[in-house]
């Protein structure tokens, strides 16, 4: 029986949890939006005086000099694969820039777009208004909780260049959706709260389904774009979609298959105190990351190149963050991320460290590319790695995420615009399409 | 930008109760709504590195409560400065029984942090300790003098304190 002193807790909470309501979470991310716009302002003023500030000093000097153009690594490299690199053909990304709008026909303007791609041609946009996105809002709190979103759902299948509204989907307006695209005909619609929403057809027709049974083709979608396609870790039990507000815990997570369940046998797995991840390459190699001390950015690795049947353990660089695994779109070149943003390439058994990597690089704002080179996005913008040469991308924005589609497809998501280029192949430089 | 995986669930999911909780502490209902909303804000903001935690939610709450003590001070700051600038007076005669916020008010700070936590947010002694950096005995005495104190100025609790 509950003891006084909390049942008048228990009767207070009650009574007062209602009185709350969060604001739209569309607007949440308004707000965030705004403050990264100011706060690049601030920094990019920053760095402009740093730049200025040492170019002037030499120009009174007498010595002025263009800054060059490759930044070289402020610690000593212990080993680097490339000791000798060529330099490569310069970069034109600036050139080759494309820009692209989310344009709907018969959608007023003002609709701030959710983009989404699945390869380097399809795509979906989920565009919604709210009130925290009016120009009144500029100066006030943008997060009010009466705050209520109009909903439009639009696809493209032309790389941006033209979209169209989806004809069949459900009204949209007042919920807080998370959207989940598998590819460019299948996309399903998290309507918080209430359940999901699911077409298979492009958005001819739409099927209904419980928040207690999300659509495989959910599960799926986050999958593939969290680099695991087809595969996640989870609590016996779990629906896959618990994560943060009613996560589960558990003595020993399981890895699934999703669609047919646990995977037999299972690899040696933590608790959910000790969770793991799985990545999973172009080139069928699975790829089981476990926390060992997570304060201590240690972690197990494990491979299975027979599809989950058998497991190798992998030995591990001194550090690495968990969710630190970099595939390239053909599964060969195998990174990690350590702690400071220090890159492990793994040769033979071997981690090698490698220099070059912008010092603020996250593992979700590097992506690995066939053939070795790194993409890398920070603050100051998006920059090339080839073994110990770094390189600006010119024309390119900060990205505030950066990650790559299995069509080899770098798409990014910077402040108010999304960022799509598809595989060169075998050209040099890579086109780049912005999409606002 | 869109909203990531497993944001959202959990914004919508902790935000009335971290709020309520924040509610009793600083009893300021609009004090307690912007907060969190400070703190889902600076969640989200960061959201690829907090994703990766045991315990996600447990970074929000601590970042709205630090907030909310930050908030506190200031405004005890305020209101010692306001004190200063005029004539002491005589509080007036107090309601048998007041609500609970009202007598949550009345504990000193650390107090009413331990109570509100522990009862309203359901953190053992061993968390509150960890996130206050003291150790857990100091904590059970915040704990047990605000529970004392509570109960003098709440006639349902009194029965408990008289048991106690």
């Amino acid at each position: 029986m509950p003891e006084p002193m909390d049942q008048t807790f228990a009767a207070f909470a009650a009574n007062t949890v209602g009185t709350f309501r969060p604001a739209p979470v569309e607007a949440v991310a308004v707000a965030v939006r705004r403050r990264r716009r100011t706060r690049r302002g601030v920094l990019a003023a920053l760095t402009l005086a740093a730049l200025v500030t040492p170019l002037t000093l030499l120009q009174l000097g007498g010595r002025g000099e263009a800054p060059p153009p490759v930044i070289t690594p402020s610690t000593p490299a212990v080993l680097s694969p490339d000791p000798s690199p060529t330099p490569g053909p310069s970069l034109t990304a600036g050139s080759s820039l494309e820009r692209r709008q989310v344009q709907v026909p018969g959608v007023a303007p003002g609709y701030p777009p959710r983009v989404v791609f699945t390869d380097a041609t399809h795509g979906w946009a989920l565009l919604q208004r709210c009130d925290g996105d009016s120009a009144a809002c500029e100066l006030e709190d943008c997060t009010r909780a009466d705050n209520a979103c109009a909903g439009v759902l639009a696809r493209t299948d032309d790389a941006g260049r033209t979209w169209r509204r989806v004809p069949g989907t459900p009204a949209l307006d007042g919920k807080v959706i998370s959207q989940y695209a598998l590819d460019g005909q299948t996309l399903a619609l998290h309507l918080v709260g209430e359940g999901f929403l699911l077409t298979r057809d492009g958005g001819a027709t739409f099927t209904t389904h419980p928040l207690s049974a999300p659509p495989p083709e959910a599960l799926l979608a986050v999958a593939r774009e969290q680099g695991r396609d087809g595969y996640a870790v989870l609590c016996p039990g779990a629906r896959g979609f618990e994560d943060g507000a009613s996560g589960r815990t558990c003595a020993r997570e399981q890895l699934v298959r999703i669609g047919s369940g646990p995977v037999r046998p299972q690899p040696g797995l933590g608790g959910s105190d000790q969770p793991s991840v799985v990545r999973r390459g172009a080139d069928g190699r699975l790829w089981l990351l476990t926390s060992l001390d997570f304060e201590r950015d240690r972690v197990g690795i494990q491979v299975s190149t027979d599809d989950a049947r058998t497991w190798q353990q992998v030995p591990t660089p001194p550090s690495a963050v968990l969710d630190g695994l970099l595939l390239s779109p053909d599964g060969r070149t195998v990174g990690i991320i350590g702690p400071g943003g220090v890159l492990w390439r793994l040769a033979g058994d071997r981690w090698t460290p490698l220099p070059g990597l912008p010092a603020e690089a996250f593992p979700h704002l590097v992506a690995a590319l066939d053939g070795g080179d790194l993409i890398a996005a920070d603050p100051r913008g998006v920059w090339r790695v080839r073994g110990d040469r770094t390189t600006l991308l010119p024309g390119l924005s900060p990205m505030d995420s950066l990650r790559l589609l299995p069509d080899g497809t770098l798409l990014g998501y910077g402040a108010d615009a999304v960022w799509l280029s598809p595989d060169p192949g075998e050209e040099v430089n890579r086109r780049w399409a912005v999409i606002t | 930008m869109s909203p990531p995986t497993g944001f959202t669930e959990l914004y919508v999911a902790h935000f009335p109760r971290l709020a309520t909780q924040l509610y009793a502490y600083l009893g300021d209902h609009a004090e307690a709504q912007d907060l969190t909303q400070e703190a889902f804000c600076r969640a989200l903001d960061r959201w690829h590195r907090i994703s990766a935690y045991d315990d996600p939610v447990g970074w929000v709450r601590r970042v709205a409560w630090n907030l909310a003590t930050s908030r506190l001070r200031r405004r005890a700051t305020a209101l010692r400065y306001l004190s200063r600038q005029r004539e002491e007076h005589v509080a007036g005669p107090e309601p048998d029984r007041v609500a609970l916020v009202e007598a949550l008010a009345k504990l000193p700070a650390k107090h009413r942090l331990a109570v509100v936590q522990h009862h309203l947010g359901q953190l053992s002694t061993a968390e509150i300790a960890q996130q206050q950096g003291v150790a857990e005995g100091t904590v059970r005495s915040w704990l047990s003098r605000g529970r004392i104190a509570l109960a003098a100025h709440v006639s349902d609790v009194s029965e408990e304190s008289s048991r106690a």
